[in-house]
């Protein structure tokens, strides 16, 4: 996704609100200064579809600055990344925190069509009273108990790992689309609990088994020496007959 | 896997060793006063290998006949049982008996020989109570009869050699023990032997008349084959 006028035009308004920002916001000159430097470094990254660059460029000239058009310029880069949770959440933060920002309508279309991109994986059959640990895509996901559990992702493949105290852990791999509401029966096997184990040598079947072994083992040996004895010779003067 | 392992190694140390034991004990003669030095090489075959043919190798430990009668023990061991043994005694000048004139007629060391035929003397696993034994003894070393005079019952006297001599060339042995016949085709003095299976000692304790028993058929059979 290619906005080179957008990020233009944001530079333009990020060096003209820098200068009109009251002294307070931008908490020094050298702040101000490294955040149009970071502005300036992830437009031209954009331009050239550096995407990480351009969002890590754009992430720390809001830091430094709190300009809107960086927060705005975050939302794009992630949304041109396919992470359309993420730019949902980064649009969203623009408009509750800027409510000056003079191009709100056009945030807001863009929310809502980045909301309608988020995929959401609908786990049903988990206990509600019942604590989970879940991981999607091997990241730990908040789950509370009593909560319907939903997980919101982004399209294509993921990896869900669902683990509940005595139960054998479940895994569920699948794609989806952008948009796409997946319903995930979650089916967990309970444990058999095992009994309680004696020690194995205060077991009494342990020492019958090990005196089997051992009388079994005495046994064979004496059966295997017997036989040896049977096949020396008594003296070492021995000749084998062909 | 490992319990295979274990087993297959069981089985080979329990069946692939299937080896028959006798314990031989020869009581050899005092060494002749004529000679100083004589030796006795034993051999044993198969009864499949011919008493008359010469033996290489096959020989137990020599050993040197000395003023008085000399045990001498040995072990026979073999994977076939079932076969009948020979046994070769020759008594010689040198150690290793290997001194084997073209003419012995003419030669100082005549190699005398006692030639044993043993029926049966191997059985498998039957150590016990008692190993299967052969015992023989021999009281002399066999040689020619001496003559004079031509005083010589059978054949003639050979007076170059002054010894009784038969038609074919063999001399006439002085002594042949019970059991045993002269071989009398041969230039070197030689005593043949049967040995039956009932003399050969085994399963069973003690000293018993002999070592076989006779099925209600009549047939005789070893102790170790019951």
């Amino acid at each position: 996704m290619r906005q080179p006028l957008r990020w233009a035009s944001a530079f333009l308004a990020l060096f003209s609100l820098l200068s009109a920002l009251p002294r307070g916001h931008a908490q020094s000159d050298s702040d101000r200064q490294q955040a149009r430097e970071a502005f300036i470094a992830a437009s031209q990254a954009a331009d050239e579809e550096r995407w990480a660059d351009a969002l890590e460029g754009f992430e720390r000239a809001y830091r430094l600055s709190g300009v809107p058009t960086a927060l705005y310029n975050v939302a794009m880069v992630l949304r041109a990344l396919g992470r359309h949770r993420d730019a949902r959440d980064a649009f969203r933060r623009l408009l509750d925190g800027h409510p000056e920002y003079d191009a709100r309508e056009q945030a807001q279309a863009l929310l809502e069509e980045e909301a309608a991109r988020v995929a959401v994986l609908e786990l049903v059959g988990l206990d509600p009273q019942a604590d989970y640990e879940l991981r999607l895509d091997g990241r730990l996901v908040e789950s509370e108990r009593g909560r319907r559990r939903e997980l919101e992702t982004d399209a294509g493949r993921h990896t869900l790992v669902a683990d509940r105290e005595g139960y054998r852990t479940f895994t569920w791999e699948g794609a989806v689309r952008d948009g796409e509401r997946r319903r995930i029966e979650v089916v967990m096997e309970q444990l058999q609990l095992e009994p309680e184990r004696r020690p194995l040598r205060k077991s009494a079947a342990f020492w019958i088994v090990t005196g089997v072994v051992l009388a079994g083992a005495a046994a064979l040996s004496g059966v295997l020496l017997h036989r040896r004895a049977q096949l020396e010779g008594e003296t070492d003067n021995v000749l084998v007959i062909p | 896997m490992t319990h295979r392992l274990w087993t297959l190694s069981l089985l080979s140390m329990t069946a692939c060793n299937q080896v028959a034991v006798l314990e031989g004990e020869l009581v050899l003669p005092p060494r002749p006063a004529e000679v100083g030095e004589m030796w006795v090489s034993v051999q044993a075959m198969p009864s499949t290998t011919p008493l008359e043919d010469t033996w290489a190798g096959a020989a137990l430990e020599p050993v040197a006949l000395t003023d008085e009668p000399l045990p001498y023990r040995f072990s026979l061991e073999t994977e076939h049982p079932d076969r009948d043994l020979h046994v070769k005694v020759r008594f010689c000048l040198n150690r290793g008996c290997d001194f084997l004139p073209a003419d012995l007629s003419q030669s100082a060391d005549p190699q005398a020989e006692v030639w044993f035929s043993l029926d049966h003397p191997f059985y498998l696993m039957k150590k016990d109570p008692e190993p299967t034994r052969w015992t023989a003894e021999i009281r002399t070393v066999p040689r020619c009869a001496p003559c004079s005079a031509g005083n010589c019952a059978e054949g003639r006297c050979n007076p170059e050699r002054q010894e009784c001599q038969l038609e074919s060339g063999a001399c006439v042995l002085e002594t042949t023990p019970e059991g045993c016949e002269a071989v009398t085709d041969r230039e070197r003095p030689t005593w043949r032997c049967e040995v039956d299976r009932c003399s050969i000692a085994g399963c069973i304790a003690g000293t018993p008349a002999d070592y076989c028993d006779t099925l209600p058929d009549g047939t005789r059979v070893h102790l170790c084959e019951l």
